[in-house]
């Protein structure tokens, strides 16, 4: 099986059998790497780092780094991110040993407290310095924790932003809210943990079992490349006899994938399923099927299977993709678009959007009608469902995600070419349900596996004289696109809880007009996402198959006119 | 005399609910009594999205066809298509028991039913079985029982489909406290009616062009190859005119039924023609140039996708008597020949007599699998219970066979 490889910093790294190192700074990375062994992760991967000896002694990672022994004296750096800062500068040579002949490096940690905020940015640095791919994993502080440690987690992550190969980010906040309160304060701190732990233990299994069919450092590297992109990771377990069906679900339900749907922007994605001997055939075309009827046929899609007895009974799917910030401002400025502020300014080039604004106009209003009513299924909406919109909310590092994860079809629709009057908005009937996402259809799915080879993405093509096409893509040749107008959700409780940093600045003057056109004046347009694929996806327009089960025959939507879709080839 | 024995047939299609009840008559015809449909709501793709939309536009049928034949239907024979249906060859060995030596009706049965044991994915339940040929100790047996040989071998044609889509369609109809006799897979209930035994034996393919779905099937030597459903049609073509022409579903639709046709010629001006009686869009004119070209486009694209899946097989070219049009797509104007132009076969279009009644209606395209759901109905009985008619070991044989 050929896999693209991407030039670069990789190519280095493709030795047979990566060295990994899963590294928790903090009492809260100590916390993960804990929840990691007794997850039956191996010990021997597991780097714990801290000032404070009490969190080291307890720690059950196999190496321990003091940081700055002579600065804290084996104290907590008392909530004093320089002191953290400093205490980890102090340490550099111990540090960097840890990194020596590592490729991959996790780091957890939870931001918000001295030694978090303060080292993590340096450690980060120090692993990548070392020539070591760094993904990192954080968690934000709950609001109870006040304000100040708010800020000191979103300072330090825009500080790590830069240094992390890739970013992934869990609000304790909004994790919270997904439990029961009356439940413990200790459960409530365990979600984002677990989360993480299994994002960890997925990766690592893939690449460290043995493969029937291999997935390697560099394919992973490749999915995640990027700078500045956003880590898309779902992770699904089951046992039993729909264990392929079931486990891929809970993958595409995890918070950080959206319900599946971010998976529409991304341009690859890494599918990885584990299991024992018994792994059949037909779990894997299965799981195949279930992920290709969620995706773009444009999209590449890698995809392993590797063999870990030790898992027993259990298959595990893990879906693995990024999506790249095109977009100018946050690719350029990733200190700037970290905090709160930048993450809320549209950024949607001004000419488009005058051309667009009519239609772009239309559409939001119709999807963000349902929205006031998300917030009131807080507490009972499943976790799946909540998450991903809070992380949205917040967090510098997912903040472009399409608004709403049902309302798939609808959103990104985009402008017309052609000055075609408004159309109306698609009536409520476009909310796709569960089953119509879900389950593919067998014969369907056998040309459907779009596997390993990319498939082209078609041209757009021009107007026919005479004839009013608003399904080409404008976005597609990269320039134009990015006139889809997303809105953020306003959960109150994010609205009303904090007017400190995380107050939405004052539009820029030239969007004012489009949210008065909107007739949302306290909402805020979301940066707009750009990507060839995803401006493809939004040009779709199915008419009455609008909300049906695609039909994708050799990587088409067969539900496309067949003449819009000759006419896109060229024909 | 015994009451001759009624079967009905239900088919929930896309475009509509259909309900037939037919008389099982002694001499091997059949009678229909009454048949009825409704425009069907809430199925898509020939698949069943909207369960109560679906039972209300049923239960519409029902009472319908119960009116016209005065019958009270208790039980049906359900037609099942969609684009998650598929098939496997499968072909099973059994020892012939050595005293006698000799097949026997039951050996058949045994074959069969470790034909059955198959094994699917877990989501896909069976629907059919049906028998391709049998061959004794190599050699081709067109009639295997009371031959006599060492080891009888079974090649089998086996239909599944996922399981809780025809659980779907079957709780459905048990929802409307109406019993399911047997499912059948649509393109087999109109084989029945368009395909005789001779055409069977001399190969044909038949395509049936439904609204939400396109089925086809494949006879080589008087043995199915290949079955299956495409999950596109009728529908399709409809909704490529209102989308490309900018007009209502509903206009859609009767510019394809009245003015529309599969031919089209690239280099002709365009041909505008007032739009037919659409409400709020009086005076609005249509490009039948424009508009014969989508529906040649997408008919085209769904007949390569039939014959691209029949090629695969290896065995199109063995179907000398042609190609099989039925369905209410096989109506469009011009169909014929853009058949035989994608086929390159001989195209038949008039589907056999096998039904009598009161309605000239029968022999419309658009029926076939509902009457093949009387006839499959037929043959099913006589096969479960020979003793009741005067059958010939021949017949009966035939009959297994021909529960195709």
């Amino acid at each position: 099986m050929e896999f693209h490889r991407k030039a670069g910093e990789i190519s280095a790294l493709t030795s047979k059998s990566p060295r990994i190192l899963v590294v928790g700074v903090g009492a809260a990375g100590a916390n993960i790497l804990r929840r990691i062994v007794m997850d039956g992760g191996d010990p021997a991967l597991l780097v714990c780092m801290d000032t404070d000896l009490g969190t080291l002694n307890s720690c059950a990672a196999s190496k321990r780094i003091q940081l700055g022994g002579n600065l804290t004296k084996g104290l907590t750096a008392g909530g004093d991110p320089d002191l953290g800062r400093e205490a980890a500068q102090e340490s550099e040579p111990q540090i960097r040993e840890a990194f020596r002949g590592v490729n991959l490096v996790f780091l957890c940690t939870g931001l918000g407290g001295g030694t978090a905020s303060g080292a993590s940015p340096i450690i980060a640095r120090y692993a990548r310095e070392e020539n070591c791919f760094v993904l990192v994993f954080v968690t934000l502080p709950f609001h109870f924790e006040g304000r100040r440690r708010q800020t000191q987690a979103r300072e330090a992550l825009a500080l790590i932003k830069p240094q992390a190969g890739a970013l992934l980010t869990f609000e304790n906040d909004r994790m919270g809210q997904l439990i029961v309160p009356t439940e413990g304060v200790q459960k409530a701190f365990a979600v984002a943990d677990t989360t993480i732990c299994h994002s960890i233990r997925a990766i690592t299994t893939m690449l460290e079992k043995p493969g029937m069919i291999r997935v390697g450092l560099d394919q992973l590297l490749a999915v995640l490349n990027g700078q500045d992109a956003r880590c898309l990771f779902g992770f699904g377990k089951a046992t039993g006899k729909d264990r392929a069906t079931i486990a891929v679900r809970a993958a595409l339900e995890n918070p950080l994938l959206h319900d599946g749907d971010l998976l529409g922007s991304a341009s690859t994605v890494l599918v990885h399923m584990s299991g024992n001997r018994s792994v059949t055939l037909a779990e894997v075309e299965q799981v195949m099927s279930e992920i290709s009827s969620r995706l773009d046929p444009a999209i590449e899609v890698l995809f392993g299977v590797s063999a870990s007895e030790e898992i027993g009974e259990e298959l595990w799917v893990a879906i693995i993709s990024s999506v790249s910030r095109v977009n100018g401002v946050a690719a350029a400025q990733p200190i700037a678009a970290a905090l709160p502020t930048a993450a809320a300014q549209p950024i949607a080039p001004p000419q488009p959007i005058a051309a667009a604004l009519p239609i772009a106009a239309a559409q939001p209003m119709a999807v963000a009608q349902p929205k006031p009513i998300a917030p009131g299924q807080l507490i009972s909406a499943p976790l799946a469902e909540r998450v991903p919109q809070d992380a949205d909310e917040e967090s510098p590092l997912v903040a472009q995600g399409p608004v709403k994860p049902r309302l798939k079809a609808p959103l990104p629709m985009p402008a017309s070419p052609a000055p075609v009057p408004a159309k109306p908005a698609p009536a409520p009937g476009h909310l796709i349900s569960e089953e119509h996402l879900g389950a593919a259809p067998l014969a369907t799915a056998a040309v459907n596996q779009p596997l390993p080879i990319a498939r082209p993405v078609p041209p757009p093509a021009a107007p026919t004289p005479g004839v009013q096409i608003d399904y080409v893509p404008r976005g597609a040749n990269g320039t134009g696109g990015s006139t889809t107008i997303t809105l953020d959700q306003p959960t109150p409780s994010f609205v009303n809880r904090d007017s400190g940093p995380k107050t939405p600045p004052p539009l820029p003057p030239g969007n004012s007009p489009i949210r008065e056109m909107l007739g949302m004046p306290a909402q805020r347009p979301a940066p707009p996402q750009e990507s060839a694929t995803s401006s493809l996806l939004a040009m779709r327009h199915r008419g009455r198959f609008e909300n049906a089960e695609p039909t994708i025959i050799e990587g088409q939507d067969m539900d496309l006119p067949t003449y819009i879709r000759k006419q896109r080839r060229g024909d | 005399m015994a009451r001759a024995k009624l079967h009905v047939g239900l088919e929930i299609g896309t475009s509509k609910v259909g309900f037939v009840v037919g008389e099982s008559r002694p001499d091997g015809g059949i009678k229909i009594l009454g048949l009825a449909h409704t425009q069907s709501r809430g199925v898509r793709k020939g698949e069943i999205v909207d369960v109560e939309a679906a039972k209300q536009s049923i239960n519409e049928a029902l009472l319908k066809v119960e009116a016209e034949s005065g019958h009270e239907v208790s039980e049906v024979y359900l037609a099942v298509t969609g684009g998650h249906v598929g098939y496997v060859n499968v072909s099973t060995d059994l020892d012939i028991p050595s005293p006698p030596g000799q097949v026997e009706v039951v050996d058949l049965e045994e074959l069969c039913e470790a034909a059955r044991e198959v094994k699917l994915p877990q989501d896909q339940a069976l629907i059919h079985t049906i028998p391709r040929q049998f061959k004794i100790d190599g050699r081709l047996e067109r009639n295997p029982v009371g031959q006599f040989g060492k080891v009888l071998k079974g090649d089998f044609h086996i239909i599944h489909g996922d399981r809780n889509r025809i659980h779907n369609s079957v709780r459905c109809v048990n929802q409307l406290s109406l019993g399911v006799a047997d499912i059948v897979f649509s393109p087999l209930a109109a084989g029945h009616v368009v395909l005789g035994e001779a055409q069977k034996q001399e190969g044909a393919v038949l395509i049936d062009l439904g609204g939400g779905t396109t089925d086809y099937l494949l006879y080589a030597d008087g043995s199915l190859i290949a079955s299956g459903s495409i999950p596109l049609g009728g529908e399709h073509v409809t909704n490529d005119i209102a989308l490309v022409l900018e007009i209502p579903l509903q206009a859609a639709e009767s510019c394809k039924t009245r003015e529309g046709s599969v031919y089209f010629n690239s280099k002709a001006t365009p041909q505008l023609t007032p739009l037919p009686d659409v409400r709020g869009l009086e005076g609005r004119e249509i490009d039948l140039n424009l508009l014969n070209q989508v529906i040649h486009l997408r008919v085209r694209e769904i007949l390569e996708l039939v014959k691209q899946r029949l090629e695969a097989t290896g065995r199109l070219q063995a179907a000398h008597a042609g190609v099989f049009l039925t369905g209410g797509g096989s109506l469009l104007k011009g169909m014929a020949e853009l058949v035989g132009n994608v086929f390159m076969m001989k195209v038949n279009e008039q589907p056999e007599d096998v039904s009598s009644g009161s309605k000239t209606t029968l022999r419309l395209p658009q029926y076939a699998t509902l009457i093949g759901l009387v006839r499959y109905a037929q043959v099913r009985e006589r096969r479960l219970n020979p003793k009741k008619g005067a059958m010939s070991l021949g017949e009966r044989i035939g009959g297994w066979l021909g529960v195709a």
